[in-house]
């Protein structure tokens, strides 16, 4: 997170990390912890980061948790974009970020994540949830 | 609707929802997280709530946050959790610090739990799957919630394909399972704890009977309620029944009275 979008490593201290398989959760620090370690749990926190070949891929509610902390790799997009990437249209964005994840932004608010290959970009929030933008927003 | 403080102020949800064409009015006379929205779509439909900053929710639902009150950076325990809004707003009275338990015993309510959670950024829950009345009893919480199954009377003026009660044979296990699960969860509080008994039904086999069970069973005693909208205080009579007087500080809602689901709470404490 640091490397790729400037998200200071500080800003994840108060967090626990568990990864099982190629997923990673987070869960909020927490002196109650301990009191709870006898219970059998079948999931801590939220979903934050999955493991794709050689990749790490944040998921979108990490994105919209933490994507306020970016300092570079942040693209913001306007309504009529916005509408496009939900329809699963591909368009073009600075090539300077360079290829890899970015931080899709609407006036300001982290929306989720977007993959940047070749100066085109492309909407990686789920399908399910794209209808949200399908609309003027 | 609930605003959801994890993620946004009333605000700014506000002013995002009147861009969207819907306006908010606030449906608590103090609580400024809850409002009634008016537009051309549900709430459900906004991209504010994809993007967790808000959550529909009937208004006596929202009321049961506030009503056990925990403090920041507290330990609470939701025993029958599924599907997340009552839990997401004890995380957001928590402000996401301390660690809210949020048991469910169906796994096939598991992924609504976890969706509803991870949308509105809750991020000190850890999820189990007891039987509520079977929870595990080794350290004390200091706020527990039993929003307990019941037969949902309350809900059928308002939800759409609910147009009878649950009855029947189910129906009829629900008392001795809410006095269950409702022991177990007192069983379970801290010295200085806090409980709330919750129900979405009018039956006072499901509500007082219930509680009075537990006033006569465990050293309890119940604190006073002032949910700030109308309601009725508890029963203390219901045909030959007598119920312990301390009854009439539990709170019941009619949708007539509340405009929403009807309701009943009751907010109990160990006796000093």
């Amino acid at each position: 997170m640091e490397e790729r979008f400037g998200i200071p490593g500080v800003v994840f201290d108060d967090y626990l990390f568990f990864r099982r398989k190629n997923t990673w959760r987070i869960l909020r620090k927490s002196a109650h912890l301990a009191k709870a370690g006898h219970l059998k749990v079948e999931a801590v926190g939220i979903k934050g980061f999955h493991l794709i070949g050689d990749f790490i891929k944040p998921s979108t509610r990490v994105i919209q948790m933490f994507g306020r902390h970016a300092e570079k790799a942040r693209v913001e997009v306007n309504g009529k974009d916005l509408n496009r990437l939900a329809k699963g249209i591909e368009i073009p964005a600075d090539p300077g970020i360079g290829n890899g994840y970015v931080i899709l932004c609407r006036r300001g608010q982290p929306l989720g994540l977007g993959l940047m290959i070749r100066g085109m970009l492309r909407s990686q929030i789920p399908k399910s949830e794209s209808r949200f933008f399908l609309q003027p927003y | 609707m609930r605003i959801n403080t994890l993620k946004a102020s009333p605000s700014k949800v506000v002013a995002e929802a009147a861009l969207q064409g819907f306006r908010l009015e606030r449906s608590h006379p103090t609580d400024n997280t809850l409002y009634t929205a008016t537009g051309p779509k549900t709430p459900g439909n906004m991209p504010a709530y994809f993007l967790g900053y808000l959550h529909p929710q009937a208004l006596t639902s929202c009321l049961a946050g506030p009503a056990l009150a925990p403090e920041p950076a507290a330990y609470v325990l939701d025993m029958c959790a599924a599907p997340g809004g009552k839990t997401a707003h004890l995380a957001a009275l928590t402000e996401n610090r301390g660690l809210v338990v949020a048991n469910d015993l169906h796994a096939g309510r598991h992924p609504a739990l976890a969706h509803t959670l991870g949308r509105l950024g809750v991020m000190n829950f850890v999820m189990t799957a007891y039987q509520a009345q079977e929870f595990p009893r080794r350290h004390g919480f200091q706020f527990v919630l039993a929003d307990v199954p019941c037969s949902g009377e309350g809900v059928f003026r308002a939800v759409k394909g609910r147009s009878k009660p649950i009855r029947g044979t189910r129906a009829a296990r629900f008392p001795e399972l809410q006095r269950r699960i409702l022991k177990r969860g007192f069983d379970l509080l801290e010295p200085a704890g806090v409980l709330l008994y919750a129900t979405c039904t009018y039956d006072p086999e499901e509500n007082e009977a219930v509680v009075d069970n537990l006033l006569r069973e465990r050293d309890a005693d119940v604190l006073p309620l002032y949910p700030g909208v109308p309601c009725e205080a508890g029963i203390t009579e219901w045909k030959d029944m007598r119920y312990d007087a301390r009854l009439e500080h539990t709170r019941r809602f009619y949708p007539h009275g509340v405009d929403s689901v009807g309701f009943y709470m009751a907010r109990l404490c160990r006796r000093d």
